[in-house]
């Protein structure tokens, strides 16, 4: 069947086999264009025509009914497939995708997926289902992001590794890249490509795979797409599919035989769009399997042309762009050592130019000082780049926005433009599933819903106060989060785990843990946690461990009211405070002025967040680090003064041993204004303790009368400006206090007095309730 | 040759493999190189000749390092051999410099009173007042004698060298001529020299080269160990030859302690734990694998003289705490997180928490 038809087996995203297959078109002037594709696609083959349709940008064709099923076929400009799109858009030629229905790769998904219910957990399906995408280096590769439990370890995955292995090269991926992407020619590439593929195909071990059979049906309905072109009785006939089934399109197979393959499969209602993609899509690092690893590379080889003499040149003038942006030094002289070295690298390989890791080897070695940092900048920017795709607002919507419309159908919440006031019982099953679902779409970052604080009194656990306002804007904000995934959960799931590793600091991450525990996203708390534990780990800073502690202590508190797991957050706070415990005396030290009093404000929120935890063994050594930070000669006295009074709170510091305390900060050697802030720190602006503490009262008075005139004078400026803090109202209570007669003259002890007789009295009724018998 | 110097050189000890690299390397040699590019890769990672000659490993690590240090010399560019201590990097100059110049020894020790008399060229002051200046009179440095051979100098804890005296190698480096103002001539580089210096990167700062003189090597950064397997293998072979060396009275300990000691280092030092759970701080200090070997060595000889001659926990604390605790103040919190966070929760390891803990 080779009679007017031409195959061009080429690699996804191949920018050498992109320019090759242009010039190629152009020199044959097909009729009729076939690509590998999803047929049925033909539709949206229309908007190619609109300027807003700019790649990267990905077909997403998605069960109706189980949007979590869904298929990328993500194209690039240097895409193949894209250029052969573009090339029939503009000479006006019909084109036809020939690859399986998505109803039928959908379904086979659905199977596998139904198979593998039991053994893996739901995160690693979906992440193994949409490594489905059609991205792959080559078309063999694509089909098994996930390795098949029956592949031999020993053999390579790829056969395009045969091919690199016998050439004596590392990887398939090196190899085809120095071989067909990064080489200026075109002439005779795709008959040697498909001449490889033939006789890889006929002599590398056929692999035992599940889908070999979902293989041969792919490559029938290609081929029968093919037969059906010429019956349309279309003369020059251009065919773009992945390499490896070149061989397979070319072989002459019976339209009867191919007709039998494809009988009563089953099929899913499917639905198909346009959605905007990014390179870091496109590259492996996105966890979606297979993929390119550096698409910015490709996008560069795709634009600089075919020179590949001068292409090293042109790179190293980028990454200069780049560092110089970044205030790194980087001369023209570096540049010309580097292109050098990159030379005498290639030589030494028995290459004819450099490659990419040739040119970043010596980019490194030249460039950087051999340091890695500047490299991982040039890995984000340059080799995987930040490109992302539009499409016009005409394309149909996505499945993120039906599955929204489900959710908002199903839990009554209408979308309407006018603000307006809910009030969720959280207890309340429905109202608690309306909470989650507009926690996870903050996250996504459609503000409909805004928490009100004020309001009612009812505060925080039970009741939620949620302000609605839908804009029409949030329409294309769902658009754009449709690539974190295809339902609200799984999506806001992605985008918290995105945002947890971007987080600069440990407090945001904190609160990330806690807005993911509201929106109750199961599979991303323990990523969004192992991120925190880790900078936790790193983080250098107790202050900074100390504040993150109060949003973890909300969840591990309140966490309850909404079913969440506290364990997994108890373990991390405990965690988050040892270290801090370590650290904190030294780090309060030779602290004055404003970040003694950031610092005051951290200890307080920490010391109300320990409490909540409520751990013995936490609250142990928190009170030993204040003990040590109270005691220690070096610490602002701003902060020894609240160490000391969060301690006399809790009774670790005696009463004796706080009016030593106070004695010593406060005597006569002491810089008055240092013995002010203690007295500050010591009250912590708060006169109920003052007033109810009669301790605390005694501590102070005992002190303040104990003065000599001398020193009385000194003092008294300080004393009045820590008081003159208190609200008036409490200032006069306070003399109200001082007016009333001292019961004791010395410092009343906390213990009530003990009436044996009265206690007895009790007991008879305490035994009957705990149901114990009469005596002992 | 002489069998009674302690230690050959990389050229002498090695002269037979070098010989039969040479007898097979029919591949393009730059001028003046003994062996090819490719040769000179072969010899440092070892392999099968062609006429089935092995060469041994010299640098057990990763290939793609040596194949960049080669070509940069190649290039006729100079090379900086930038790592920790303990990475190796004397040890790969050397048997470059062995195998391209066939001759290590054009070397400069790089000290705080290296001066530039060392790195270009003295006067005998005898020869200088009787008969003035004059090539006679000159006595050249060791990197004068690698540019009139186009041989390879190699320098030493380059940082370590006083920056005004480091920057008269610039003019070497971009220009490849050594002028000589008080005779009115100079030194030009003949084709085959270069210049391969080594320095610490820990010692950052120490004298940091300036931009200008940085800017003319081509730097290679040689790593720790890659794998526990890997620097437990080096540990355990280096402890069993150097205690016999120094005689001491104790058994090697046993494989597992040292797996122990060397796990602790590799974490502090790569700032997560092995399995890769949980991150930490490093400290301050270096943890190279040489200390690993001084560690054990040092408890080998405390469990001799004072012990059962096994090596226990409470034998090694010292000299670990010595390794690890280098700066009194910020070490010790990182090295009391580590005990606290990770030592504590590893149920086998008790022994090792309790012997740590009496030390802090």
């Amino acid at each position: 069947m080779s009679d007017g038809v031409s195959i061009f087996g080429i690699r996804h995203h191949g920018p050498g086999c992109a320019r090759s297959l242009r010039a190629a078109l152009d020199r044959l002037q097909p009729d009729c264009v076939l690509i590998e594709g999803p047929a049925g696609a033909e539709p949206l083959l229309v908007h190619l025509l609109e300027p807003d349709l700019s790649p990267p940008i990905a077909l997403l064709s998605h069960a109706v009914d189980d949007p979590q099923l869904a298929v990328f076929h993500p194209y690039a400009v240097y895409s193949p497939e894209w250029q052969a799109m573009q090339w029939a858009t503009q000479a006006k030629v019909p084109m036809q995708f020939i690859d399986v229905p998505a109803s039928l790769s959908l379904s086979w998904q659905k199977e596998e997926r139904d198979a593998n219910k039991d053994a893996s957990a739901p995160e690693e399906e979906v992440a193994a289902t949409e490594s489905k995408v059609p991205e792959a280096a080559d078309e063999s590769r694509n089909d098994d992001g996930e390795a098949s439990p029956e592949t031999n370890e020993d053999l390579p995955h790829d056969p395009l590794d045969w091919l690199a292995r016998a050439a004596g090269y590392g990887d398939g991926e090196t190899w085809w890249n120095q071989m067909v992407e990064e080489r200026g020619d075109g002439e005779g590439l795709f008959e040697a490509i498909t001449q490889a593929m033939t006789e890889l195909r006929d002599h590398a071990p056929r692999r035992v795979r599940a889908d070999q059979a979902h293989e041969d049906i792919r490559e029938a309905h290609m081929r029968t797409g093919i037969r059906d072109a010429r019956k349309q009785g279309y003369q020059r006939i251009a065919v773009v599919c992945g390499a490896w089934h070149a061989p397979a399109l070319a072989n002459a197979s019976t339209a009867a035989a191919d007709a039998r393959l494809m009988k009563g499969l089953p099929k899913l209602k499917v639905q198909t769009t346009w959605v905007p993609w990014t390179y870091r899509h496109l590259s492996m690092r996105s966890g979606y399997g297979a993929g390119i690893a550096a698409p910015g590379w490709y996008d560069y080889l795709w634009h600089s042309g075919g020179d590949r003499n001068r292409r090293a040149v042109g790179w190293y003038a980028r990454v200069a762009r780049l560092l110089r942006e970044h205030d790194l030094d980087c001369s023209s002289a570096h540049l010309i050592e580097a292109a050098r070295l990159a030379d005498t690298l290639a030589a030494l390989r028995d290459r004819p130019a450099p490659g990419l890791e040739e040119i970043s080897e010596a980019t490194r070695s030249v460039i950087c000082n051999g340091d890695d940092t500047p490299m991982r900048l040039i890995a984000e920017a340059l080799l995987v780049g930040d490109a992302l795709g539009s499409v016009p607002a005409s394309v149909p919507t996505v499945p993120l926005q039906r599955d929204l419309e489900a959710e908002q159908k199903r839990l009554r919440l209408k979308p309407e433009a006018l603000s307006k006031s809910v009030d969720l019982d959280l207890r309340n099953e429905t109202d608690l599933q309306r909470s989650q679902l507009l926690h996870r779409l903050l996250l996504l970052g459609i503000a409909w819903g805004e928490i009100a604080n004020v309001g009612r009194s009812a505060r925080g656990t039970f009741h939620e106060i949620w302000n609605l306002a839908w804009q029409p804007a949030f329409q294309i904000d769902l658009i754009v989060a449709s690539r974190y995934g295809q339902t609200v959960v799984y999506a806001a799931g992605q985008r918290a785990v995105e945002q947890a590793r971007q987080a600069e600091k440990l407090s945001d991450l904190a609160a990330l843990i806690d807005r993911v525990l509201l929106a109750n996203l199961p599979d991303a708390v323990p990523v969004v946690a192992a991120e925190l534990e880790a900078r936790a780990a790193i983080h250098a800073d107790p202050l900074g461990l100390l504040a993150a502690l109060p949003a973890l202590a909300n969840v591990y508190r309140y966490g309850n009211v909404r079913n969440t797991d506290s364990e997994q957050v108890a373990h991390l706070f405990d965690g988050m405070l040892v270290r801090a415990c370590v650290g904190l005396p030294l780090a309060l030290c030779d602290l004055d002025g404003d970040p003694a009093e950031r610092s005051r404000a951290v200890l307080l929120a920490a010391d109300r967040a320990i409490a909540l935890r409520q751990g013995d063994e936490q609250t142990e050594a928190w009170q030993r680090a204040l003990r040590i930070t109270a005691l220690s000669e070096s610490s602002a006295p701003l902060l020894r003064g609240l160490c000391a009074r969060l301690l006399l709170d809790v009774s670790v510091l005696s009463a004796e041993q706080v009016e030593e305390q106070l004695q010593l900060n406060l005597s006569r050697g002491a810089e008055p204004l240092d013995a002010a802030q203690w007295l500050d720190g010591f009250l912590n602006r708060n006169p109920t303790v003052l007033l109810h503490s009669d301790t605390v009262w005694a501590l102070i008075d005992e002190w303040l009368s104990g003065l000599g005139d001398e020193h009385f004078i000194r003092v008294v400026p300080l004393v009045r400006r820590t008081f003159a803090a208190f609200e008036s109202a409490d200032r006069r209570d306070l003399g109200e206090r001082v007016k009333r007669p001292h019961t004791t003259g010395k410092i009343a002890t906390a213990t009530p007095e003990w009436n044996a007789t009265r206690a007895e009295r009790a007991l008879p009724m305490l035994r009957e309730l705990f149901g114990v018998s009469d005596e002992p | 040759m002489n069998t009674a110097v302690l230690r050959q050189h990389a050229e002498h000890q090695f002269a037979e493999e070098l010989a039969e690299l040479k007898k097979v390397d029919d591949r393009t040699r730059p001028a003046n190189w003994q062996l090819s590019p490719w040769a000179v890769v072969t010899y440092l990672l070892g392999g099968k000749l062609p006429n089935g000659f092995e060469v041994t490993p010299k640098y057990i690590g990763n290939r793609r390092l040596m194949e960049v240090a080669v070509a940069t010399v190649a290039t006729d560019r100079a090379l900086l051999l930038f790592g920790v201590p303990g990475t190796a990097k004397s040890w790969v100059s050397e048997h470059m410099t062995a195998a391209i110049s066939g001759d290590s020894t054009l070397l400069m020790q790089g000290t705080a009173g290296t001066s530039e008399e060392q790195i270009r060229y003295g006067w005998n002051y005898a020869q200088l007042l009787a008969h003035g200046p004059s090539e006679k009179a000159m006595v050249p440095s060791p990197m004068m004698e690698a540019m009139r051979l186009g041989k390879i100098a190699r320098i030493e804890e380059l940082t370590r060298i006083p920056a005004d005296v480091q920057d008269s190698l610039i003019t070497v480096l971009s220009e490849k001529t050594l002028p000589i103002p008080e005779l009115a001539s100079e030194m030009q580089a003949v084709r085959g020299f270069s210049v391969i210096a080594t320095a610490n990167n820990r010692d950052k700062g120490v004298n940091e080269l300036s931009s200008a003189l940085k800017r003319r090597f081509n730097t290679v950064i040689l790593p720790v160990p890659a794998s526990e397997e890997e620097e437990i293998a080096i540990v355990v072979k280096r402890v069993n030859e150097l205690g016999r060396a120094l005689d001491l009275p104790a058994e090697p300990p046993a494989l597992k302690e040292v797996a122990r000691i060397v796990r602790i280092f590799r974490e502090l030092r790569n700032g997560q734990t092995e399995d890769g759970k949980s991150k930490l701080k490093s400290p301050s200090s270096t943890l190279s694998t040489a200390e690993a070997i001084s560690v054990i060595n040092n408890g080998m000889a405390l469990a001799g003289h004072f012990g059962d001659g096994v090596m226990r926990p409470h034998d090694m604390a010292s000299g670990m705490l010595g390794a690890i605790v280098k700066d009194p103040v910020q070490d010790q919190v990182v090295w009391t997180e580590y005990l606290e966070t990770i030592v504590k929760e590893r149920s086998d390891w008790k022994d090792l928490y309790r012997a740590f803990r009496e030390q802090v």
